[in-house]
């Protein structure tokens, strides 16, 4: 008999003993007599992540072997799913997720630990500290109130299986990168914390952070726009975005991490926003991991939230406020002594991202607002409510729309000290040329009504107006002529990066606002033969078939969709029932037109006169949809060109060396 | 469990050697030198932001000063790297790894539960269903049947999948029972008995009710055998819930002569036969009171008639009766009261279409 | 006046700047949560169940939420593709109509949230709910029902009437 599931518990407390260890050591060595001994806490950092990586592992190979008696697996797998999503069952549920949430936290630990031979010695075991309680406190928290390796002595005879919803191979990478994301935010929240305690923070502190920002905002950018595309594509209802408190937990972290990002800059080239890019860099992972407690405190329903007791709601919610507090706190003490950094004018390129700090700041408030609204309401005065897209189109919409225009100046501006009319004047055609390429869009997907109009042309020109008002800065840097090429390659990555990225967000500004905007649907009920049309395609119901897959038994339909008397596509949409969990689930069919989707949804037949059944099919024109997930996707290798910026990169290996060589 | 006692010793003892080896590996970096090449280093950074013009002399002063400020406090704080004496470090590993074994062996774990991956389980099911296969639950006979219906002998065996059909059947598992029948009626169709099987998996499938498929599949199983109590207990229950019953007292008297006297089906039919008798008397007694409302309410309509709310309930009392004759006398009567008034009578007619009871959940 | 405000202001260059931020800062951020919770009174959509949308005297023309069950017997398909049903709860009905595609757990019976315009009739629906697996209901649907103690928290999509199978 093996007892791994049993070896996989005892990592796990290994884990938590080396983790509390490792705060235990940090503490120690604040003590004059033991001066020095925290030291000792970079070889625990070390095995502590090696013994929880063993833990998760040995949960892994429990869902692969489909291992009954251990809880978790008996939940949420089943001897017929897929290998592929007996795996990412590891962390389909609320307990399987904690312990990649705490993997993921420790091995970063350890990542401050391997790549932080340069940093001072103080401040990389202060913040191997914070993260060694951060540590300590969630993987205690999964161990003592969700262990994933809880075990029944006698084995069900089958798994509960894991909801067919969320059987998709982008929803099995959403929850990694997600988590990537929010708990990269909190290497740089122990940076922060570690930094105030230090009471030292200069440009060498905000250089050392931000790659962690970079690394964790490229992460959650992945990890949201995964999550959309699986909403997309999965849930058959043709957006993308509900605004749903869930999708807003994860959202909210973006825009602090953005926001952060940005003024992590300006700390590092002039010394300035100190206390502010401290601020956020609290708040970021604070919102991390209020994401992380709103979707297991039971105060939300979603597909997304996992259903649990509210009583480890409330523990997690202690952890958020002792951490965060205890962040704040410090942060308040500590702020006054800080000696403020270099100064710059009222125009120049650190105002102008002063300004987007505070409209990102602006924006994360209203959509903090609006997805706690509806809870403070249902509990201070007991009225349900919910608070949709149109809050958000009101609110938020105008805030980022200032932000975005703001962006191409702001890219062109100096530091220190700027010329305001000489940038406008350098951005004069890129502003015509977004200008035309708006009118001719809104000419192109015209709708009706005069608000809608404007707000469409609004739309479309703060798309434009991003890429090419970045692509004016690139024109500036490269030229044209015969040394461009050169020039182009000599341009450093950062730089690159940063065009990459604002052209990214245009791209997916274009996308939101067109297919926001023009999509049209339609709903029919369809017999074999019959034939509907939707702008400009036609599509026949030509017949159906059956399909059966690993753990699943799909009925389908055959649509042959032309244009101009030219087929396009055939679309084969599916009904998939699930006989272990006796459930059905639509999959839909996308026909890819160049940018367009054709979306095709069957819905359940029904009986109907002369016994042919009657389909319900819904069929929807996504103009520009391609675009949302393409802008994400650009943004997201932006920040990774960045983060191989030699100058980034060098802080951290050149000093190594050159202490090396020192020694 | 010596097996799993000496594992968490080579691990908590990997653990602590790891621990040790970083340390060895990386020798505490003597503090003063670090200190001077992050002088260096900001120094020439500063220098080189300066000649760019990123910033003036003045701010460029200051961060050198600041620099050196702190390269002086280093060389004052400068102390010797910090090592453990052995001894020390051998308590604190004993520590971690003593705590961990007894937060583990106390609290947390299940020392005394091995791992139950599925494929062992099958093999050792498989086993047990060869010595008897009475012992084993359906649901794991349904698992090592499932294993083998890939092998030769079995893949084209109607009766291997009929037999796997039944034991689904047995488990719970009726989209897999009716695929099972179905595969095995279509692997030989002349000579499959299991109609009623598969109708009753697919009265099961459909959550209770009988469908189409199922209908069919029960006549068959009648065509084949008229006294098949199985398909006569799915049909009494279908006609018991549609209210047929006379129907299905029948199907169900069918079902009990088919089967001996001391068959534990009995005891399933007996059960209808007296859900039958219930819902039965029920009806017949719901019927005389309706009836009797009706009456009223019409002796009341003939002295009162101007009671638009009474005429359309009392229209809709006739529909729910089924007495056609009836609601057409009453419309006529009613139209002939609100000769004068159409609007008033459409709407009646109206009303009286509405769901049954619509007023009553507010009214009454 | 202008004496006491030029003692105020800040000497230092640092200080001064400081205080700029600050005064630009807040009220922007102060503007921003005033639009919002502005915003969230437009916007917000409540969530009633028959009894409470009657008694609320909500306007035509409203977007609500309305939750509750599907009244037994009430489902009607129109010609047009259309559908109509009946919400109720333990005290009041409300009729809604549908153009659209009903979620595959959409039944009779069985607990559902309509968004959409309340019109003189009733609701007509824009977006329809079924109670999906055990996370889909909005949780201040199942509460209302609960305490108007008309939750089925087990209730099958369809209860098997025949609990075992005939002869075991």
């Amino acid at each position: 008999m093996t007892f791994l599931n049993e070896i996989g518990v005892f990592a796990l407390v290994c884990a938590f003993v080396l983790s509390v260890a490792q705060v235990a050591l940090v503490a120690a060595g604040q003590w004059k007599r033991l001066s020095g001994i925290e030291r000792y806490s970079e070889g625990v950092s070390l095995a502590a992540a090696l013994s929880l990586i063993l833990s998760f592992a040995i949960l892994i190979a429990a869902f692969v072997r489909s291992d009954f008696s251990v809880v978790n697996v008996y939940e949420h797998s089943h001897t017929d799913k897929p290998l592929l999503y007996k795996i990412s069952g590891a962390w389909g549920s609320h307990e399987g997720s904690m312990l990649l949430w705490c993997v993921i936290m420790l091995s970063f630990g350890a990542l401050i630990t391997l790549l932080g031979r340069g940093l001072p010695d103080s401040l990389k075991h202060k913040a191997l500290g914070i993260q060694g309680l951060l540590g300590a406190a969630f993987v205690g928290f999964t161990l003592f109130s969700s262990n994933p390796l809880g075990r029944l002595a006698e084995a069900p005879l089958q798994g509960r299986s894991l909801n067919p919803a969320l059987q998709d191979p982008a929803l099995a990478f959403h929850p990694p990168m997600l988590y990537l994301g929010y708990v990269g935010l909190s290497v740089v929240f122990s940076f922060a914390v570690a930094a105030l305690i230090e009471g030292r923070l200069d440009r060498a502190w905000a250089r050392w952070v931000r790659p962690w920002v970079l690394a964790a905002w490229v992460c959650l950018t992945i990890g949201i726009t995964l999550g959309a595309y699986w909403a997309y594509y999965e849930l058959g209802w043709g957006g993308w975005w509900a605004w749903d408190p869930v999708e807003n937990a994860s959202f909210m972290p973006w825009l602090a991490a953005t926001a952060l990002l940005h003024s992590a800059i300006v700390m590092e080239k002039r010394d300035a926003l100190k206390a502010w890019t401290v601020f956020l860099a609290i708040l970021a992972f604070t919102f991390s991991m209020m994401g992380a407690f709103l979707v297991r405190s039971g105060l939300l329903t979603s597909v997304h939230a996992f259903a649990v007791d509210p009583q480890r709601g409330i523990l997690l919610l202690t952890i958020l406020f002792v951490t965060a507090g205890l962040g704040f706190a410090l942060f308040a003490l500590r702020v006054p002594e800080l000696k403020p950094g270099g100064l710059f004018a009222a125009v120049s390129r650190e105002a102008s991202l002063v300004l987007n700090n505070l409209l990102l700041s602006a924006a994360l408030l209203s959509v903090f607002l609006g997805t706690l609204y509806p809870l403070l309401m249902q509990a201070l005065v007991d009225k349900a409510m919910s608070v949709g897209g149109p809050y958000y189109l009101a609110v938020f919409g105008p805030i980022m729309l200032a932000a975005i225009a703001i962006i191409p100046i702001s890219q062109l501006m100096s530091w220190k000290r700027s010329d305001l009319k000489g940038v406008v004047q350098r951005l004069g055609l890129a502003f015509g040329v977004a200008c035309l390429s708006a009118a001719i869009g809104s000419l192109f997907y015209g709708g009706a009504g005069v608000w809608k109009q404007v707000t469409f042309f609004v739309g479309l020109l703060a798309g434009f107006w991003l890429i090419w008002g970045s692509l004016r800065l690139l024109m500036e840097r490269v030229g044209f002529g015969a040394a461009a090429w050169r020039k182009f390659t000599a341009l450093p990555l950062a730089t690159h990066g940063m065009i990459l990225a604002h052209v990214g967000l245009g791209i997916f500004v274009l996308g939101a606002v067109v297919e926001g905007h023009s999509r049209i649907s339609i709903q029919q009920g369809m017999q074999v033969g019959d034939t509907v049309r939707l702008a400009g395609y036609e599509m026949t119901f030509t017949g159906t078939y059956r399909q059966d897959g690993a753990n699943y038994d799909a009925q389908g339909g055959i649509f042959v969709i032309e244009k101009n008397g030219r087929q396009v596509c055939e679309a084969r949409p599916q009904r998939r029932f699930y006989p272990a969990s006796g459930s059905m689930q639509s999959k839909v069919w996308l026909c890819f037109e160049p940018l367009n989707d054709l979306y095709v949804v069957l819905s359940q037949p029904q009986e109907s006169v002369g016994g042919k059944p009657v389909w319900q099919v819904r069929w929807f024109y996504n103009p520009w949809v391609r675009l949302i997930f393409l802008g994400p996707v650009l943004m997201a290798l932006g920040g990774v060109l960045s983060l191989f910026d030699r100058r980034l990169r060098l802080g951290v290996a050149t000093k190594a060396r050159k202490l090396k060589e020192a020694v | 469990m010596i097996g799993l006692v000496l594992t968490c010793v080579v691990i908590a003892a990997a653990l602590i050697a790891i621990v040790g080896l970083w340390h060895r590996r990386a020798p505490a970096i003597d503090a003063l030198a670090l200190a001077k090449a992050q002088y260096e280093g900001f120094v020439v950074d500063v220098e080189r932001r300066e000649g760019r013009g990123d910033i003036d002399a003045e701010l460029a002063n200051e961060e050198r000063v600041e620099a050196a400020r702190a390269l002086l406090k280093a060389e004052a704080a400068a102390t010797p790297a910090y090592s453990l004496k052995p001894a020390h470090a051998a308590i604190g590993a004993f520590a971690v790894a003593g705590i961990s074994f007894a937060l583990y062996a106390l609290y947390i774990g299940h020392p005394e539960l091995g791992d139950q991956p599925y494929e062992t389980r099958v093999v050792q099911w498989t086993d047990a269903a060869r010595r008897n296969i009475d012992s084993l639950p359906p649901e794991a006979l349904s698992a090592v049947l499932h294993r083998r219906a890939s092998e030769p002998d079995n893949v084209k065996n109607p009766d291997f999948w009929l037999f796997l059909g039944k034991v689904d059947m047995m488990a719970g598992r009726y989209y897999e029972a009716a695929k099972a029948f179905d595969t095995s009626m279509k692997l030989s169709p002349k000579t499959f008995t299991g109609w009623s099987d598969l109708g009753e998996a697919l009265y099961f499938v459909a959550g209770g009710s009988v469908g189409p498929d199922s209908q069919k599949a029960f006549d068959l199983a009648l065509a084949q055998d008229p006294k098949d109590a199985r398909a006569h207990y799915y049909l009494g229950r279908r006609d018991l819930d549609q209210g047929r019953y006379d129907s299905a007292r029948a199907h169900f008297v069918t079902a009990k002569a088919a089967l001996a006297v001391d068959d534990i089906r009995q005891n399933a039919i007996a059960e209808q036969l007296a859900a039958v008798e219930t819902a039965q008397s029920g009806e017949a007694a719901a019927r005389t009171r309706i009836a009797g409302m009706v009456a009223a309410l019409e002796a009341q309509l003939t002295e009162q008639p101007d009671n638009a709310d009474g005429w359309a309930r009392l229209l809709r009392s006739y529909d729910v009766m089924g007495d056609a004759a009836g609601k057409a006398r009453v419309l006529k009567e009613m139209q002939a009261h609100y000769r004068d008034r159409p609007q008033v009578a459409a709407d009646i007619v109206q009303k009286s279409k509405g769901a049954v009871g619509a007023e009553n959940t507010g009214g009454q | 006046m202008g004496q006491i405000l030029q003692k105020m202001w800040p000497k230092s260059v640092k200080a001064r700047r400081r205080l700029t931020i600050f005064l630009i800062a807040a009220p922007l951020l102060v503007a921003a949560a005033a639009l919002s919770l502005y915003a969230l009174k437009g916007t917000a959509i409540y969530f009633y169940t028959p009894a409470q949308m009657i008694e609320a005297k909500v306007r035509t023309g409203e977007v609500v939420r309305l939750g509750g069950l599907v009244k037994a017997g009430s489902v009607t398909k129109l010609a047009d593709g259309s559908v109509k049903f009946t919400v109720m709860d333990k005290l009041k009905e409300i009729e809604v109509a549908y153009k659209g595609d009903l979620p595959d757990l959409f039944r009779e019976g069985q607990g559902v949230v309509c968004e959409g315009e309340v019109t003189a009739s009733g609701l007509r629906a824009t977006q329809v709910l079924a109670k999906h697996d055990e996370t889909y209901m909005p949780k201040n649907v199942k509460e209302e029902l609960e305490r108007q103690g008309e939750w089925r928290p087990d209730a099958k999509p369809a209860e098997p009437k025949a609990d075992r199978p005939f002869g075991t």
